[in-house]
């Protein structure tokens, strides 16, 4: 098959790699790169365990095709925190007890992620809303809000 | 998924050439919330994929004297938030807000909504209710549907042994823009879903509205449209003719209750939905009712 060259931003780094276009964005930055904080839950939209930042928003990348972040910019867990420190999400979610067995939690950071860079301070229902599309089978999502909600900058 | 070719076109005229020039089965792919679904589990099999997301030039939302005019690749996430849309197609607006989860919004668009042609499409009961038309576009050149011939049983199918749900395009097509009238200044529209959960729920009923007043706020001009409970969302025009020309007094709007709860009946009548959806239609046009009567005395 023939193979496409795309470029793209990934956590800040230029890069560029040839994929077989029939690939899901999921499996190129898992295969690819390595980045294996982007979980496959459902495969269908419906679990948010793969979300990842594209152009700033939070989306599903087992229903984006790999070729189509040619030229994009795109953020997993990996690119969050900077010099071996954790972002402030990051030291909150563990500060509240939000992560259980972990699965969904690099869905989760960045869906909230998403947010905080639009909107610096969202209301609790701002923050269900942005996690709406984020399954958690064991907090339970009390601590999860909390969490986004601590970090919060004054 | 199988192997197929990939191109990723900055224009609809680059488009039109790779439809020439390629022979297999092309599929494009917006913003993929339905077709990557259909295509990683093999129900759909294309030899080529094209990529609409590139092609800014069927990205927009505009607004001239007479029509609201948005661009097929528009995602729901800008027009549930755009000041437009927002002001003068509230229902739209509403629809586009309710779709799946923030990620499905932020990826899906309109056009996408459209095509897929699926019963519940939110975005698609809204625009039936605002008598949305269609500008659809190939090597040929444009042709315009209205959203409602586009759906209609009788349409004739233009393209054979398609990938999609929609007899309404062809296989050398591309859905270009969607546009309807502005709203009126005494026009208002609304929208609400039913969905099994909040998030990600593919509706189960929909209903939207577009009710103009006349100066005594009489009903001057009615549309209200059903989702989820046919093949595509349609209108009512039997529960409009019930309104037009009244006050809308809680008696009319019980009437016109009953009237939709009746075609909800004769529509789905048999299927094992069909007891509790004649029921929850009512409570849910009564909440669209009540957000236009809202909107209507501010
Ligand atoms: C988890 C989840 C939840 C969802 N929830 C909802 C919901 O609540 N309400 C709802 O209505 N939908 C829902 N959907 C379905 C889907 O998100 C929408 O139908 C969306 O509008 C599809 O748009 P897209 O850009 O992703 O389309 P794609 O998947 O890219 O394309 C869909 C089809 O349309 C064709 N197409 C796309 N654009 C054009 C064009 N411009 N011209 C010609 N053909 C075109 C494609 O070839 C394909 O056949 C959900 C989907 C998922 C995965
Ligand atoms: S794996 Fe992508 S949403 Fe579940
Ligand atoms: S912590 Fe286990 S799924 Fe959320």
């Amino acid at each position: 098959m023939e193979k496409v060259k795309i470029s793209f931003k990934l956590n800040g780094e230029n890069v560029t790699v040839e994929t077989p276009p029939n690939k899901r964005l999921l499996d190129l930055l898992r295969e690819d790169f390595e980045l294996t904080s982007v979980k496959e839950g459902c495969g269908e939209g419906e679990c948010g365990a793969c979300t990842v930042i594209l152009n700033n928003e939070a989306v599903t990348s087992c229903t984006v095709l790999a070729p189509q972040v040619d030229n994009c910019e795109v953020v997993t867990v990996e690119g969050l925190g900077k010099d071996g420190e954790l972002d402030k999400l990051q030291e909150k979610f563990i500060e509240e007890g939000a992560v259980q067995c972990g699965y969904c939690t690099p869905g989760m950071l960045l869906s909230a992620k998403a947010l905080l860079e639009k909107n610096p301070h969202p209301s609790r229902d701002e923050i269900k809303t942005a996690i709406e599309g984020n399954l958690c089978r064991c907090t339970g999502y009390k601590k999860i809000v909390d969490a986004i909600e601590a970090s919060i900058e004054e | 998924m199988k192997e197929f070719k990939y191109y990723s076109p900055k224009s609809l005229n680059e488009i039109f050439k790779i439809f020439e020039a390629e022979k297999g089965e092309t599929c494009l792919i917006a913003g993929g919330t339905d077709v990557m679904l259909e295509i990683n589990s093999k129900k759909v099999n294309p030899d080529v994929v094209i990529n609409l997301k590139s092609i800014d030039e069927i990205n927009y939302i505009k607004e001239d004297n007479e029509f609201i005019r948005i661009g097929a690749g528009t995602t729901f996430t800008k027009l549930s938030s755009d000041a437009v849309i927002l002001n003068s197609a509230r229902a739209l607006a509403q629809a586009c807000s309710k779709v799946g989860s923030t990620q499905i919004r932020n990826l899906g668009t309109i056009g996408g909504n459209i095509v897929t042609g699926s019963a519940c499409g939110d975005s698609v009961s809204a625009l039936v209710a605002l008598d949305a038309i269609l500008v659809i576009q190939s090597p040929k050149g444009k042709r315009e549907i209205t959203l409602t011939d586009f759906y209609s049983p009788g349409q004739k199918s233009v393209c054979d042994g398609c990938y999609h749900n929609t007899p309404g395009i062809g296989k050398d097509e591309v859905l270009v823009e969607v546009y309807f009238k502005k709203a009126e200044k005494n026009e208002f529209s609304a929208f609400r879903k039913l969905g099994k959960r909040k998030a990600l729920a593919k509706s189960i009923l929909t209903v939207g509205m577009s009710i103009e007043f006349d100066d005594d706020k009489k009903v001057k001009n009615a549309r209200i449209s059903l989702g989820a409970v046919g093949k595509h969302p349609y209108r009512v025009t039997s529960a409009e003719n019930i309104i037009d020309g009244k006050k809308l007094s809680d008696e009319t709007i019980e009437d016109c209750l009953n009237e939709i709860s009746n075609i909800v009946i004769a529509n789905i009548g048999s299927r094992a939905s069909c007891p509790f959806k004649k029921e929850s239609v009512k409570g849910v046009a009564r909440e669209v009712f009540a957000s236009i009567i809202e909107q209507s005395s501010l």
